[in-house]
C-alpha cells in the first residue's frame, strides 16, 4: 500500500513516514505542498496524509483538487493538522476529507485512524 | 485604526490649509495694485481706494487670526488623538505578540522535559536489558526491548513540537510585519522629517510578506489540551460519517 505524505515541515513528514514504518506501511511518497502533491500523486496511491497549511496550496484546496480527478475522487485522505477549530474540522470534512488528527498526535491514534479508512474505504 | 486617524488628520490639516487660504485670499486682490506703485505713482483716486480697502480688510484681521488659531486647535486635538490611537493599537499588538513568544517559549520547554522524561526512562530500560541478559532469561530481555523501543519512539513524537513553535513564530512574524507596514504608512503619512527617502519596506512587499506566510501557519497553533481537540474532531468525524 502507497502513501502519499504531506506536509511544508520536514520534521513532520519524517514522524509520520516513520510512524507508518512502524505500524507497517513501508512504501511512501513524500510532497511538501498540495501543489507538488498533485504532481505526484498517481493511481498507484492508495493513501493521502495531508497537513493543512502550506504554502502554495493547502490541504483543503489539494483534497478539493483530488476529488475533481477521476483517480482521486475515492483515496482515502487523513488530514494531520495543529488546527483543531470547530469550523475548521467541518471545513476539512466538507472540502472532502476522511478522517482528521489533531497535532501533537501520537502514533496509536495514527494506526486507528488508518485502519478505520482501511477498513471502512471512503465512499 | 491608526491609518484612519491618520487620514482624518490629513483630511483636517487639508481642511485647515484650504480656509486659511480663502481667508488670506481676500487680500490678495490688493497686492497688484501695491506693486504698480513701485513702478508708477498711484493716482489720487486709486490711492484714496487702495485706502478705503485697507480700512476694510483691517478691522477684519484679528477674527480671521481668532479663526485660524481655533482651527490650528483642532488641528492639534486631531494630532494628540490621532498618537493616542496609533499608541494604543501598537500596545495591543506588542502584548499579543508578547504572549505568542511566551507560548512558544512555554511548548519548547515543555518539549524538552518530555524528551528527557522519555530518555530517562530508555536510559532506565537499558539498564534492565543489562541485567536481564547477565541473568540469560531471554522473554524478559525481549519484553524490555520493546518498551525500549517505544520509549525511543516516543521521543520522536514529542519533536512534534518543532512544527507547532515554527507556526506560533511565523504568527509573530506575520503580526510584526503588519505592525512594519502600518507604522511605515503613518511615517509616510507625515513625511520624512529630513527629506531622505524611508529605508522601509513598502506596502505592496509587507502585503506579500504577511500574505505569505498566513497560508502557512496556523494562528492558534498549540501543544496544550491535544486529547481534548483530538475528541472534539472525532466526535465531528463521526457526525460526518453517520449523516453520510
Amino acid at each position: 500500500m502507497k502513501f502519499l505524505v504531506v506536509d511544508d515541515s520536514a520534521t513532520m513528514r519524517r514522524i509520520v513516514v516513520n510512524s507508518l514504518q512502524r505500524i507497517g506501511f513501508t512504501n511512501c511518497v513524500e510532497a511538501a505542498d498540495g501543489v507538488e502533491a498533485l504532481a505526484r500523486f498517481d493511481s498507484s496511491i492508495a493513501f493521502v496524509i495531508t497537513d493543512w497549511n502550506m504554502p502554495n496550496m493547502s490541504g483543503t484546496e489539494l483534497v478539493q483538487a483530488l476529488r475533481q480527478r477521476e483517480d482521486g475522487r475515492t483515496v482515502p485522505v487523513l488530514m494531520v493538522t495543529a488546527r483543531s477549530v470547530r469550523e475548521d474540522i467541518i471545513t476539512a470534512l466538507e472540502a472532502g476529507v476522511n478522517n482528521y488528527i489533531v497535532k501533537p498526535f501520537t502514533p496509536q491514534v495514527l494506526k486507528e485512524k488508518i485502519e478505520s479508512l482501511i477498513v471502512t474505504p471512503a465512499a | 485604526m491608526a491609518n484612519e486617524r491618520a487620514s482624518e488628520l490629513l483630511y483636517d490639516t487639508a481642511s485647515t490649509l484650504r480656509l486659511l487660504d480663502a481667508e488670506l485670499g481676500e487680500l490678495a486682490p490688493r497686492r497688484p495694485a501695491a506693486s504698480t506703485t513701485a513702478t508708477t505713482a498711484p493716482s489720487p483716486s486709486s490711492l484714496a481706494a487702495s485706502l478705503a480697502s485697507s480700512d476694510r480688510v483691517l478691522p477684519l484681521l484679528p477674527a480671521l487670526f481668532v479663526k485660524a488659531m481655533g482651527e490650528v486647535q483642532g488641528m492639534l486635538a486631531s494630532i494628540r488623538t490621532g498618537r493616542e490611537s496609533i499608541r494604543a493599537a501598537t500596545t495591543e499588538r506588542l502584548a499579543h505578540t508578547n504572549e505568542k513568544l511566551d507560548e512558544v517559549s512555554s511548548a519548547t520547554g515543555k518539549a524538552a522535559l518530555d524528551i528527557m522524561d522519555a530518555l530517562d526512562r530508555a536510559i532506565a530500560k537499558v539498564d534492565d536489558l543489562e541485567t536481564e541478559e547477565a541473568m540469560a532469561d531471554t522473554a524478559k530481555s525481549a519484553g524490555i526491548r520493546g518498551d525500549l523501543r517505544d520509549e525511543l519512539f516516543a521521543v520522536m513524537g514529542h519533536m512534534q513540537f518543532q512544527d507547532i513553535t515554527s507556526q506560533q513564530i511565523m504568527h509573530v512574524q506575520s503580526l510584526l510585519a503588519e505592525m512594519e507596514g502600518r507604522l511605515t504608512e503613518i511615517s509616510n503619512l507625515f513625511g520624512n522629517q529630513s527629506g531622505e527617502a524611508s529605508e522601509s519596506p513598502d506596502d505592496a512587499v509587507v502585503a506579500l510578506r504577511t500574505q505569505k506566510d498566513a497560508h502557512s501557519f496556523d494562528p492558534n497553533a498549540t501543544l496544550s489540551d491535544a486529547d481534548s481537540r483530538q475528541a472534539l474532531a472525532d466526535a465531528l468525524v463521526g457526525r460526518g460519517a453517520a449523516g453520510a
